[in-house]
């Protein structure tokens, strides 16, 4: 479904990746670790040209995107749960919810309500605003609310970041529970180890800017230098 | 009774048509975030648009409504255009950079409608239907009047349900507070906010059609109109329509008790409660539910830029420019001189604004105020006290400034945002305005004039009263005021300032007590203005009512922003090239608006970082192709906000 | 008595705190000793942050009393506090973004010594003092950025600016550090740097820390004493094993997978 081939990236002159490639079949799911700083959110940014400059093919369904704007890609079936969630603080939870449906385009897509349920946590917050809501809270409402367009493809950005462990079991749950559901792709990048393998089945590690490994997890357990090297764990 | 009756009516339909132009400002700044400063200036286009299609005689009612409703679209296709050539590409900087882009608008239009319909006042008679009076119980009121509050309840209905109740204007608040991530959610982002400007410009124009009859339309209307509905919005709380209506019924009823019971000082009373209310109600009577925080930019604003030539180089460039000026009166001719003493004069003024601006983060659109604040103060001393020793006024200005400084401070500092200090103190210059304009002390409309030049008493008195001796003590005053500014800039006080500006929150976590820096930093700004305006008083021997005029209030910021706020010398080098601008063009006396409106638009659009900003580029480009090691400083000099693609 | 106020360095007592109808605080004690490791931990929406927020003086709380170092710091704004020595880093990091890493230490250097009446540097030099610069390049060669020293604080990457962050708080050599998730997206080796850090900076200057964390490996590692909060309310507090050990805490909070037995 989605495939990307030497793709790089720039931040004003500073070069962030280099001729990247990677790829994730229909509904497949896909972990990209690395350290900090190695260019993990560069790389969801540019998949939906949402910030850097970008250079190289990406493909949606086959379709080169080019030079296409963030929100017609969010249409074609990509959602990006960015790093610092963007909540929207002047709309309660289930608004927040409610207007990514806009970005559905026609495609069928969870009722917001059935989100809250999924994620049972954000049930008695519905009518708060977002502005109120606590980090973790925050964290939990960015991540339904990309189910809300009936997404084909997730990116997401650390969505452990700030989740107390209970929570990001549950998450783990959910996620590979919705995405087999609705054959939803997902390419996740992660920090915490434990998060990754449970909703993936391979994983990408990134270094500078570059993919230095890509394969399945027992293949990675098996080269425990990898993880000494690229996650100097 | 009947009296008290017929007072009442007239603030509803007074504060009913501070509404109908409110309406459109607060909606663009509930949805964009943007004070736009020219809406009052297309509420005029509007009213001079359906002027050109009403004309002069009575018209029927049905003309009436359609010639205001054309006035609306037309408007709206000028907000289209708006939006393509300026808004859009404003959407990423500083707030403050956008502010400035509606003000040079506003000059823009205002000199657009002078070319067009020119400066005669006009008037227009309402509709024949609406021409009469009509009886309510024992009281006799226009229909018109009764028309203005039907419509301005009407606007406030129907926007009121839009915003609050139909899902359009949750997907407009989403665009507005995020449109990064609008888009990630697929929204159509360019769409959508080019749609809010288009119907927040139809309002503007929609009133002006409707608020055309009665009215002597002239190019000032718009300014009258922009401020009350400002004050509305404040007293509303920004954003919110609901508020904006209350804003302005409340306007009205003011402004007809000050009628009824100050009949001789019109116009001063909504000044007093607009600062009582800001006193007792800061956030206004329905504050914002949202977090009160800035519009945050994706950029920062732009951090204070330094050349990478050498100092020694740029001293003897200083040294040079200092002997030039010090030489002119021996070789120039008087009104080149009044000129170059001008242009000092004016530098320093804009240096007072930039320090509050390019380092404190906070803007000033009046601060014309403190200017006269020191010019009328000194003016009035010498003429009418000329015992006092110069140098005591100059520092008693100074002093004054930095008082008047303290007190507006004190109240439009109190909340986080900026944008209450910006109308505060164009508030502050007109109830100046006002005021000076009822003292016979300080000359009313006609000004203070033949203000002598002072002699200074030092151990030996030095006799001022030539204008190359005045113009040598200008130079000295400023040079040393300038030295100072630069040492405390570029030293901790400078850091300091900028810190509170990038990020006041995380500034208060070292200990750094924000309100109080930038109360500190607005009081020396307001100080050193003062001081340049006392200085300009015995230069220019006549001060007038024209020194607290808005347009007077510009000159500080265009001069910062076409030399490069994010530059010390900036304004100093600012000033120096528009006096040549205007020296240049000075035969085309009736343009200068106009003029002086599209260069700010363009350097806000093209240069931000000004003709500093520009060097300080092509310095680092020149660098780098002499193949000078590309120093990640290179990346913090680059010119601040606006600079990305 | 005496004893234990000459121990207690930050001392919250019945502190109640709500949002309109909803109460995010209700009547939380706890006191901190001076030189340990205070963990606060709890599920998303506990009151941590808030919590924080009326210890730090970002927001006052409604009812109850907050004493730092002795004093009623009650009703003080966060700089007075601040003054009195209190630190403290944001859930989100945040930084002097247009400063270079560098500057953004000088300043928090050049506060400390202006709020402590010290000399800030020579009274009429510009740069900043060469000891001041001199403390700044060592503070930042001790945490690792080194490699970044002259880059603009708003183009490190987010874990960069985390430690950025931490290192401004550092810099006003508090007495009591609060740290608000302090290893938040970070990466597993950076977590056990900041960890070592932490555990650092306690052992060498002594200096009190209070954090919250979700990231149990460091919490278990790191803290002397733990406080779980639930709801706005204290479920326990105690030691490492006492927490672990807790079928409640287990429950509301620590999962049974990732943190298995
Ligand atoms: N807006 C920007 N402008 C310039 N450089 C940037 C920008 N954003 C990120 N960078 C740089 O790009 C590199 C990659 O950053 P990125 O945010 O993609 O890392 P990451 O892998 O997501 O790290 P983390 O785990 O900390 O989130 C970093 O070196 C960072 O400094
Ligand atoms: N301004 C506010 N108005 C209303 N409710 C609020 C406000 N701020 C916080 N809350 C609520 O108070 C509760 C506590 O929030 P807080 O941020 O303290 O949680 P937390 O323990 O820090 O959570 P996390 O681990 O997710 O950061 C949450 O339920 C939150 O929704
Ligand atoms: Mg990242
Ligand atoms: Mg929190």
């Amino acid at each position: 479904m989605l495939e990307v081939a030497h793709l790089d990236a720039f931040y004003g002159d500073g070069q962030i990746l280099h001729a990247i490639a990677l790829d994730a079949a229909e509904g497949e799911r896909v972990a990209v670790l690395g350290r900090n700083g190695a260019g993990k959110s560069t790389l969801l940014k540019s998949l939906m040209n949402a910030g850097p400059r970008v250079a190289g093919a990406i493909r949606f369904d086959g379709r080169l995107l080019a030079e296409m704007p963030s929100y017609r890609r969010a249409q074609l079936g990509l959602a990006l749960v960015p790093e610092d969630r963007r909540i929207y603080s002047h709309l309660t939870v289930l608004e927040n919810i409610a207007i990514a449906r806009y970005g559905a385009a026609g495609r069928k897509a969870m009722e917001p309500r059935q989100i809250l349920e999924r994620f049972s946590m954000l049930k008695p917050l519905e009518e708060r605003y977002g502005g109120q809501l606590s980090g973790g809270q925050q964290q939990l409402l960015a991540v339904g609310r990309a189910f809300a367009a009936g997404p084909r493809l997730l990116l997401l950005d650390e969505p452990t970041e700030g989740l107390a462990p209970v929570i990001v079991e549950q998450m783990a749950r959910e996620i590979a529970a919705i995405c087999d559901e609705e054959k939803v792709g997902l390419v996740l990048c992660e920090q915490n180890i434990w998060f990754a393998r449970a909703c993936t089945s391979r994983l990408y590690l990134i270094d500078t800017g570059r993919i230095v490994f890509s394969g399945g997890w027992d293949e990675f357990d098996r080269n425990a230098d990898l993880k000494q090297r690229y996650l100097a764990v | 009774m009947n009296q008290i009756l017929f007072a009442g009516f007239n603030a509803l339909a007074f504060g009913m048509s501070i509404f109908l132009v409110a309406a459109g400002l607060t909606l663009i700044f509930g949805i964009l975030k943007l004070l736009n400063m020219a809406q009052g200036a297309f509420f005029m286009i509007g009213a001079y648009v359906a002027f050109s299609i009403l004309g002069t005689g009575s018209s029927s009612f049905g003309f009436f409504l359609l010639a205001a409703l054309g006035a609306g679209l037309i408007v709206a296709l000028l907000g289209l255009i708006t939006d393509r050539l300026v808004l859009t590409r404003l959407r990423h900087v500083d707030y403050h950079y956008v502010l400035i882009a509606t003000f040079a608008l506003m000059m823009v239009c205002n000199g657009l409608v002078k070319l067009i319909w020119g400066v005669e006042f006009v008037s227009v008679n309402p509709p024949t239907v609406l021409d009469e009076p009509v009886e309510l119980g024992s009281l006799f009121v226009s229909r018109y009047t009764l028309f203005i509050i039907a419509a301005g309840l009407v606007v406030y209905l129907v926007m009121e349900v839009a915003l609050h109740r139909l899902w359009f204007g949750k997907l407009m608040q989403a665009l507005a507070a995020d449109s990064w991530m609008a888009g990630l959610l697929g929204l159509n982002v360019p769409l959508g906010l080019a749609l809010s400007v288009m119907v927040s410009f139809f309002l503007a124009g929609l009133a002006g059609g409707l608020l055309l009859p009665n009215q002597s339309l002239s190019p000032q209307l718009g300014d009258s109109y922009l401020l009350f509905a400002f004050f509305a919005v404040i007293i509303g709380g920004l954003g919110n329509i609901r508020g904006a209506f209350v804003g302005s019924i409340l306007l009205g009823l003011v402004s007809s008790l000050n009628t009824v019971l100050l009949p001789d000082m019109p116009g001063i009373a909504i000044y007093v409660a607009l600062a009582v209310f800001l006193f007792v109600r800061p956030t206004g009577l329905f504050p914002s539910r949202a977090t009160q925080a800035e519009p945050a930019s994706d950029e920062g604003g732009g951090s204070l830029a330094r050349s990478r030539i050498g100092r020694g180089v740029w001293q003897v460039l200083g040294l040079a420019v200092a002997a030039f000026a010090a030489s002119m009166p021996l070789w120039a001719n008087e009104g080149l001189l009044f000129l170059a003493g001008s242009t000092l004069v004016q530098g320093l003024f804009a240096l007072s604004w930039n320090i509050l601006f390019g380092y404190a983060g906070l803007a000033s659109f009046g601060h014309a105020a403190f200017f006269a604040l020191g010019a009328y103060l000194a003016g009035a001393v010498l003429r009418y006290w000329p015992a006092v020793p110069f140098l005591a006024t100059l520092l008693g200005a100074g002093a004054l400034g930095a008082a008047v400084a303290f007190v507006v401070g004190a109240l439009a500092l109190r909340r986080m945002s900026g944008i209450f200090l910006a109308v505060l103190t164009v508030a502050l210059s007109e109830a100046m305005r006002v005021l000076i304009s009822y003292s016979p002390l300080l000359g009313r409309e006609d000004g203070l004039v033949n203000i002598p030049r002072p002699v200074l008493h030092l151990p030996f008195a030095i006799d001022l009263t030539s204008s190359a001796a005045y113009f040598w003590f200008l130079l000295v005053t400023t040079a040393a005021i300038v030295a100072v500014l630069w040492w405390a800039m570029h030293g901790r006080y400078g850091r300091k300032l900028l810190s509170v500006r990038q990020d006041p929150e995380r500034a208060a976590f070292l200990g750094v007590n924000v309100t109080g820096v930038r109360i500190g930093a607005f009081m020396l700004s307001g100080g050193v203005a003062a001081v340049a305006g006392a200085l300009y008083a015995p230069w220019a021997r006549i001060v007038t009512l024209d020194e607290v005029h808005w347009l007077a209030s510009t000159q500080p910021v265009l001069n910062a922003m076409l030399g490069g706020v994010n530059s010390f010398w900036g304004p100093l080098l600012g000033s120096a090239v528009f006096t040549v601008i205007n020296y240049g063009t000075r035969t085309l006396i009736g343009l200068s608006e106009l003029i002086v409106g599209t260069i700010l638009l363009f350097i806000v659009l093209v240069a931000p970082g000004g003709i500093v900003g520009v060097l300080r580029s092509a310095e680092a480009a020149w660098i780098r192709r002499r193949g000078g090691a590309a120093a990640p400083a290179a990346a913090a000099a680059a010119p601040g906000a606006g600079a990305r693609p | 008595m005496s004893t234990i106020l000459m121990s207690t360095i930050l001392d919250v007592a019945a502190v109640s705190k709500s949002y309109g109808p909803l109460a995010v605080l209700k009547d939380v004690s706890l006191d901190v000793h001076r030189g340990e490791i205070f963990a606060i931990i709890g599920p998303n929406g506990a009151g941590k942050t808030t919590l924080f927020k009326v210890m730090t003086g970002e927001s006052l709380c409604d009812g109850g009393r907050v004493r730092f170092d002795g004093a009623d710091v009650t009703r003080e704004p966060s700089h007075r506090r601040v003054r009195r020595g209190m630190g403290r880093t944001f859930q989100v990091a945040r930084v002097f973004r247009d400063f270079t890493v560098r500057d953004n230490i000088v300043v928090a250097i050049e506060a400390r010594r202006r709020n402590g009446g010290e000399r800030v540097g020579p009274a009429l030099s510009m740069a900043p003092a060469a000891e001041v610069v001199g403390e700044a390049d060592e503070l930042i060669r001790d945490i690792g950025l080194d490699h970044v020293r002259h880059s603009q604080a708003s183009l490190l990457s987010h874990g960069d600016k985390k430690r950025l962050e931490f290192l401004i708080a550092l810099a006003l050599r508090p007495s009591i550090l609060m740290l608000d998730e302090p290893t938040a997206g970070m990466s597993p080796s950076d977590r056990i740097g900041i960890a070592k850090l932490i555990q650092r900076i306690r052992d060498e200057r002594g200096i009190t820390v209070v954090m919250t964390e979700h990231d149990m490996d460091i919490v278990f590692s790191l803290a002397s004493r733990i406080m779980v909060l639930n709801y706005g309310e204290v479920v326990a507090t105690g030691s490492v094993a006492d927490i672990r050990a807790d079928q409640a805490v287990r429950e509301v909070y620590l999962g049974k997978e990732m943190y298995g037995a």
